[in-house]
């Protein structure tokens, strides 16, 4: 059991991570709040250590998208889904930026973990390899397909600038 | 494309409102566990001590319900023995003979309590052969002082009944592992002992091969020819005689090999005094 010190610093700074991370799988208000405590109440529940604070970084960014998929695999989520959140946030969004978080958010889940990981939180291919437990090869493949995806989508440069 | 990425995900935020709200929903979650704050180490030091009074109990427990504390020998031509519990359980029973093994085949007798199982084996199909009129059926309490009497009264009340001979005695518990260890039941080792002290002849394999009716025969003629007089079995009937030992076998407190004690219920089974068997060892020696 982590301490209360502890805990409070961890969701003052993986908070806006695990939204997200949330927000691309789940796309509901409800649902984030959910997946968003339960991760760090399995945080608080670990009883393993970490070796430093990327290591902590990256646990937190396996177990939030781990239990993303999780969530979207119960009976419940999968009968029952609203886009409150994604509508919510996309009306806060630069015409330019909607477009690409609607094109990402549109991919199937294996690039978006792919894409967000690589071009948001700057991970390597083999980094990503450890985190979604994939060879560094595949990783480089989701990254290539989700790029020409959003390519497809976005048209011109896809998300080049 | 990075930065088009991060454009794009940098407006979602946690905002301070769910931030607070997960805080305080850990903060019920772990509810105790705080405050309590023990460390991963006392926890699995109170397991380990957990798990060692359970074993110990448990250990307790075990060696309390299946250790045998007492027995009782059912002796007739079959030797069977009970091994009883403190609880006055039958933890198992042993057959010493042939015919005991086929008595007790199939007998459900473990766990009975030891009068239940008493009467088991003494009603049961295959003993009805060998409770002749002619034959002795005897039960021999095996126990320490404080169980001896209790035993004796529940083999007393088993063995009321019964038609024929029978009679129940009283054997030294701690004669018992010598009998175990010579493969024979401690109610037949002390008719072996009560035999050998007038016939040094004897061995321990022949007797263990006779019935009880057999020994008993040998010790009342080495009585007779003693002339310590056995005139209530010479004159009287086998009933009579066995009424006798029955009456007067339970609760004298035999002892094997002893020489005024034992066989305090064959004195009077023979009709003699308590010198009966001192005068015939008087007799032998002289």
């Amino acid at each position: 059991m982590r301490s209360e010190a502890e805990i409070n610093r961890v969701v003052d700074e993986y908070a806006d991570m695990i939204k997200r991370v949330c927000f691309y799988h789940l796309k509901n208000q409800t649902d984030t709040e959910d997946v968003f405590q339960n991760v760090f109440l399995k945080y608080m529940t670990y009883e393993g250590s970490f070796a430093d604070r990327e290591h902590e970084k990256a646990w937190l960014l396996r177990v939030s998208i781990n239990a993303c998929k999780d969530y979207l695999k119960s009976f419940f989520r999968r009968n029952v889904v609203s886009f409150e959140t994604l509508h919510e946030i996309e009306a806060k969004e630069p015409e330019e930026s909607r477009g690409v978080l609607e094109a990402v958010l549109s991919l199937p889940v294996k690039y978006k973990d792919a894409i967000y990981l690589h071009y948001y939180e700057g991970y390597s291919a083999a980094e990503i390899g450890k985190i979604l437990g994939k060879k560094e090869n595949t990783v480089y493949s989701l990254l290539f397909r989700g790029r020409e995806m959003l390519k497809e989508k976005l048209g011109g440069d896809g998300i080049d600038k | 494309m990075t930065n088009k990425i991060q454009d794009a995900f940098g407006h979602i935020q946690a905002d301070t409102r769910l931030k607070e709200s997960t805080k305080r929903f850990l903060r019920e979650q772990s509810r105790g566990k705080f405050r309590a704050g023990y460390h991963p180490a006392v926890k699995y030091a109170v397991s380990a001590v957990c798990v060692m009074l359970f074993l110990a109990v448990g250990g307790v427990g075990y060696s309390w319900i299946w250790t045998p504390v007492s027995y009782v020998s059912i002796d007739v031509n079959p030797s069977i023995e009970l091994a009883l519990n403190r609880f006055d359980r039958v933890v198992s029973a042993e057959a010493y003979n042939v015919e005991g093994e086929e008595i007790l085949d199939g007998l459900p007798l473990k766990w009975k309590k030891y009068t239940e199982a008493i009467d088991t084996v003494i009603e049961c199909e295959g003993m009805q052969l060998y409770l002749t009129d002619t034959s002795q059926l005897v039960l021999t309490v095996v126990a320490d002082s404080a169980n001896e009497a209790k035993l004796t009264e529940g083999v007393k009340a088993c063995t009321s009944h019964v038609a024929g001979g029978c009679h129940s005695t009283q054997a030294d518990i701690n004669a018992a592992p010598q009998a175990h260890e010579n493969g024979i039941s401690c109610g037949k080792y002390k008719a072996y002992l009560e035999l050998s002290q007038y016939d040094s002849s004897i061995t321990l394999e022949e007797c263990r091969k006779m019935s009880m009716e057999e020994i008993w025969e040998r010790i009342r003629e080495y009585e007779e020819d003693s002339g310590t007089g056995s005139g209530d079995i010479d004159s009287g009937s086998q009933d009579e005689a066995v009424g006798d030992m029955s009456e007067t076998g339970e609760g004298t407190g035999c002892e094997y090999g002893s020489g005024n004690g034992n066989g305090g219920g064959e004195m009077h089974r023979y009709g003699n005094g308590s010198s009966h068997h001192g005068g015939h060892h008087g007799g032998r020696h002289e």
